[in-house]
């Protein structure tokens, strides 16, 4: 049912423009070589700041190395540490989620909701930069890191308010009653109906991951040469904007499009999942929706959907 | 309810006992978290090493540090800074104001533009105008604060000369300069807020409209115009109050970057500096105040929820 509701969703003309778009984006991460038309870190010295040509069609930064290839091969470093980040804060989030809504009321998830607390009081970015100054800065790993744990407090809130509403569910004391354990009933009755929030809320994630990676890189404490990161690009070409703005431009509007994908792509899975949405797709409706529950990184705001 | 307010307050204590205590622990246990690395750069010998940890008080058991920096805060001491020559207390302040200003301009710009669309998108409907609207909106919250900082920067310094003298002054100096300097600041940090405060009141308000004491006014033959302003906006209102004090905090995250990008002496950019110079007393300084601001807001948000939904009582 879901799928077919997908299936159709995809076969509007927004849904395939979305397809079309998220097939390149990953395709740009995946084989990069093969889309990519010079290497991105080919220094040309001879070619330092050209504006945009045929055969530079994003121009070249002031070493001489071709923006769009940059761009490309960036993509692979947006949605690797995208991916990661959101997988890692999933995984995290949804455990303690789990345990803390099961067990709700006791010492264990008092301990663990007021953990949730401390690290819900910090906006994203402070966390972010916190971690990475706490882990070094500069490094792949700290980013991932950095970025997961300020998600971790969102899906577990998310998790535990599923689970609580659940625990007292006929389906689970009928599971109880046959003699499953916690763990059982936890991770094959439970889990599986908290999936759809958790799809959604990952999908959406990945937009305020994206904006998260590109500011720390921005700020010099993400990626670093020669990996090519659009945030770190935007960092270059913000020396030399008055001279050469296409180094700017081009990697801040690749990380405009990626947001601006994963929300859309977020909303309409959303939509697929909660049939009273479908059922309205005007502007207006879309209007009365409340917002994405996320919080990108640097220009957040919180959401109370994703604080119950 | 100030006894309320009374209990809310005494709960940031232990909150900021915790917070500053993980950070405190984690900066100085972490992999790589020596400043004294950052300080004197590798070439520094292993005693050079030791003696300025020993002259920056680094080489005391972690729980004694702790609580020596507890003890001085109680007279607002919060430590002097590795890498200016200065207490961090001076620098909060005197960095403070710029990220204030920042943030309540932001705040404003965000409100005058929110109300007004919220409102127009949420009468509009699918109209073409209202679907241009929603578009908007949905591109405000999309762009990045920094690259759009950056488009401004583009568009008024290099392309219409604008920003020639732009440089930041404080208000108390030359006020002109001041807002001049700080409205491309805030439009960047504004962006965001503008649009996602539009989609909530857009929302709230068409929630509002279909309620039913805004059918009787109906009935009762008031105007569109009088239903939608004295009696559905008011309502719609009330969610967007919590909203907008929430974001306060996420602002000031927000101005760290936008700080940067304009060069604006504030907070954001103290703290992105101690960050990459491991400027403990600095980013614990820092934290402490964001934490502090967190509580607040939040406070303060719901003080004004009961002041604008008298329903609302506090025990």
């Amino acid at each position: 049912m879901v799928l077919q509701r997908l299936a159709r969703q995809l076969t509007t003309p927004s849904g395939e423009i979305l397809g079309v778009a998220v097939f390149l984006l990953v395709a740009a991460a995946a084989f990069p070589r093969l889309l990519s038309p010079y290497d991105p870190i080919q220094i040309q010295g001879t070619l330092s700041m050209r504006a945009p040509t045929w055969g530079h069609t994003l121009g070249t930064d002031l070493l001489g190395k071709d923006v769009l290839s940059q761009i490309i091969y960036g993509t692979r470093t947006t949605l690797l540490i995208g991916a990661s980040a959101v997988l890692l804060s999933l995984v995290a989030g949804t455990l303690i989620g789990l345990v803390s809504g099961f067990w709700g009321g006791s010492m264990l998830d008092e301990t663990l909701m007021r953990l949730i607390d401390a690290l819900y009081i910090f906006p994203d970015l402070i966390l972010a930069l916190t971690i990475v100054a706490i882990l070094g800065p500069g490094r792949i790993e700290s980013v991932i890191i950095a970025l997961a744990i300020g998600h971790v407090a969102a899906y577990a809130r998310l998790v535990r308010s599923r689970v609580l509403a659940l625990r007292g569910a006929e389906f689970v004391a009928a599971a109880r009653s046959l003699g499953a354990s916690a763990n059982r009933i936890l991770v094959r009755h439970i889990l599986p109906q908290t999936t759809d929030v958790l799809v959604v809320r990952s999908v959406i994630a990945l937009s305020s991951v994206v904006l998260g990676e590109a500011a720390l890189s921005f700020l010099g404490l993400g990626v670093q040469p020669p990996t090519p990161s659009w945030g770190r690009m935007l960092r270059d070409g913000f020396q030399y904007l008055a001279t050469a703005p296409w180094v700017a431009f081009s990697p801040g509007f690749a990380i405009f499009l990626t947001v601006f994908l994963f929300n859309h792509v977020g909303e309409m899975i959303r939509d697929v999942l909660d049939p009273h949405a479908l059922m309205a797709r005007t502007p207006s409706a879309a209007a009365r929706r409340p917002p994405n529950p996320t919080r990108p990184m640097g220009d957040a705001t919180p959401v109370p959907t994703s604080k119950e | 309810m100030w006894r309320y307010v009374l209990r809310r307050v005494i709960i940031l204590i232990p909150t900021a006992l915790v917070v500053t205590l993980g950070i405190f622990v984690l900066m100085r246990t972490a992999v790589g978290g020596d400043p004294t690395l950052y300080l004197m750069g590798h070439e520094a010998t292993l005693q050079q090493a030791a003696q300025a940890r020993a002259r920056l008080g680094l080489d005391r058991p972690i729980i004694v540090q702790y609580l020596d920096w507890l003890r001085r805060l109680g007279s607002l001491d919060l430590g002097r800074s590795f890498e200016y020559p200065m207490d961090v207390r001076s620098a909060l302040a005197g960095r403070l104001p710029a990220t204030l200003e920042l943030t309540l301009l932001a705040t404003l710009l965000a409100l005058l533009t929110a109300i007004p669309a919220g409102v127009f998108t949420a009468v509009a409907g699918s109209s073409p105008l209202g679907r241009v609207a929603t578009a908007a909106t949905m591109a405000g919250i999309c762009v990045p604060n920094f690259w759009l900082g950056m488009l401004l920067i583009y568009l008024f310094g290099v392309e219409l000369g604008w920003l020639a003298n732009s440089a930041y002054v404080p208000f108390t100096e030359n006020w002109r300069q001041n807002i001049a300097s700080m409205l491309l600041p805030a439009v960047s940090l504004a962006a965001y807020y503008s649009a996602s405060w539009t989609r909530y009141l857009s929302s709230a308000l068409l929630d509002v409209l279909h309620s039913d004491y805004i059918r009787v006014a109906r009935a009762k033959g008031l105007m569109d115009r009088t239903i939608l302003y004295k009696h559905a906006l008011r309502n719609a209102i009330i969610p967007l109050v919590t909203v907008v004090g929430q974001s306060v905090p996420y602002m000031l995250a927000g101005a760290v970057i936008v700080e940067v990008v304009f060069s604006l002496p504030g907070i954001g950019r103290l703290f992105s500096d101690g960050i990459q110079s491991r400027d403990y007393p600095v980013v614990q300084g820092t934290v402490l105040l964001v934490t502090i601001a967190v509580v607040l807001s939040s406070l303060v948000v719901d003080l004004a929820y009961g002041v604008l939904d008298p329903r609302i009582k506090y025990d």
